[in-house]
């Protein structure tokens, strides 16, 4: 299936009233007139054929023709605390936050204590830029029905469904918890001076050079099975500070993930017998397109943005989410 | 899912780490995970109450998803877990 368009192609799909997810770059996404959409400027893409990183064509998800009643909504770095009481009973919610915004940080390390917290489907991704423009470009996010685009704030399209169908979450991660040191933290936070390794507190900078650590390869928490990864952004052993694209959570157990040879083999190991076929909605992680190279290369039948942050019910790194539209088999 | 079968004592139970399975639902292993840090800082009765009222919500709000259903199912049939006294 088609999934990047020309600017005019999707004009005209917005103009025919569809109900658009949309990804691209800043450029093409302020051309668009109002309609049902929203959308995240990101350059990244993985396509039907293979990954692809480009300005000139956006990334089109349509809505379904069966979807019930929907809505776009757009929330602050404070009532994004309201994004799952708002979501409809029988549905999904798809949230896109800017890269190093407020709300980007404010979400990250405060989501799992908003009220109702995973009881709605909240699927999503922190728009981002091109990676040579980091620093000088703002990620955003749009609005379609207000025409309007924002460089803090999330916007959310809310999708109930009919009886007949349920939307179900899930995520690929292929990295796994490795054999090496447990590491806790002493405080929720995107960054990090000192960490408990077994017990012991020690300068984590200092811990990951001198255990030439691959910073490639993320922290992995085990969360009752599902492992949640955090990556590393940076290490500065002369101002002691490690900094990671997702927060740290005090009393969660770390470990460094164990190495992954071949990101497609495998990815594809671990995605669903019959699944792609169902998938809505996807999104995989910036670092895992660079780091796997994934440029050409295709994750199987799975296609999506490529982001700065996967949303899941909260937000993860270096993992896929993907969103599915089953059929119910009670109604 | 006829969530009365299950006791609230086994919901705590599950916060507090007595039960455990591999369960399958995302939504769970999350918010499951969450709820047991969480009683590890405070592990009052009320608190631990809560939490456990917190994932029974969970799978009443789930209740169609199949994922859920065997969460559940696997809850139910481990021993001694069924509320005799509703059921």
């Amino acid at each position: 299936m088609k999934t990047l368009f020309s600017l005019s192609e999707v004009k005209e799909q917005i103009k025919k009233g569809k109900k658009l997810l949309l990804a691209g770059d800043e450029s093409l996404l302020t051309q668009l007139p109002p309609g049902h959409w929203i959308a995240g400027t990101i350059p990244y893409f993985m396509t039907e054929n293979g990954g692809l990183t480009t300005k000139n064509q956006l990334f089109v998800t349509e809505l379904p023709a069966f979807i019930g009643d929907f809505n776009i909504k757009k929330y602050s770095e404070s009532s994004v605390a309201d994004v799952y009481n708002d979501a409809p009973e029988n549905g999904f919610s798809v949230i896109i936050i800017p890269a190093s915004s407020p709300t980007h940080f404010s979400f990250a390390l405060n989501a799992p204590q908003y009220d109702n917290f995973a009881t709605n489907q909240l699927i999503g991704w922190i728009a981002g830029v091109h990676v040579d423009e980091i620093g000088n470009k703002k990620p955003k996010v749009f609005n379609g029905e207000q025409n309007e685009s924002i460089e803090n704030g999330a916007i959310v399209m809310h999708v109930e469904l009919p009886p007949t169908k349920y939307a179900e979450l899930n995520i690929i991660n292929i990295f796994t918890q490795g054999n090496g040191d447990i590491i806790t933290f002493p405080e929720d936070s995107f960054s990090a001076t000192e960490a408990v390794i077994n017990g012991q507190t020690k300068n984590f900078a200092a811990y990951l050079t001198g255990k030439e650590i691959d910073t490639r390869l993320p922290l992995v928490a085990d969360y009752c099975g599902a492992m949640i990864n955090t990556s590393f952004q940076g290490v500065d052993t002369k101002e002691s500070q490690v900094s990671f694209y997702a927060p740290v959570f005090k009393g969660i157990q770390y470990k460094i993930a164990a190495p992954v040879g071949d990101y497609i083999s495998a990815f594809t190991r671990q995605l669903p017998k019959d699944e792609s076929t169902q998938i809505f909605f996807s999104c995989n992680c910036i670092l895992n397109y660079l780091y796997s190279e994934l440029e050409g290369k295709k994750t199987g039948e799975v296609v999506g943005p490529i982001t700065f942050g996967e949303i899941a019910y909260q937000l993860l790194n270096q993992t896929l989410a993907y969103l599915s539209i089953k059929d119910n088999q009670q109604s | 899912m006829d969530l009365y079968k299950i006791s609230d004592q086994t919901w705590e139970d599950l916060i507090l780490e007595k039960i455990n399975f591999d369960f399958h639902f995302l939504a769970l292993k999350i918010l499951l995970s969450r709820l047991r840090l969480k009683a590890k800082t405070n592990s009052s009765p009320q608190s631990i109450r809560g939490s456990g009222e917190e994932i029974k919500n969970l799978f009443v709000r789930f209740k169609n998803l199949p994922a859920a259903q065997r969460d559940f199912q696997k809850i139910l049939e481990y021993k001694g877990v069924a509320n005799e006294n509703i059921v």
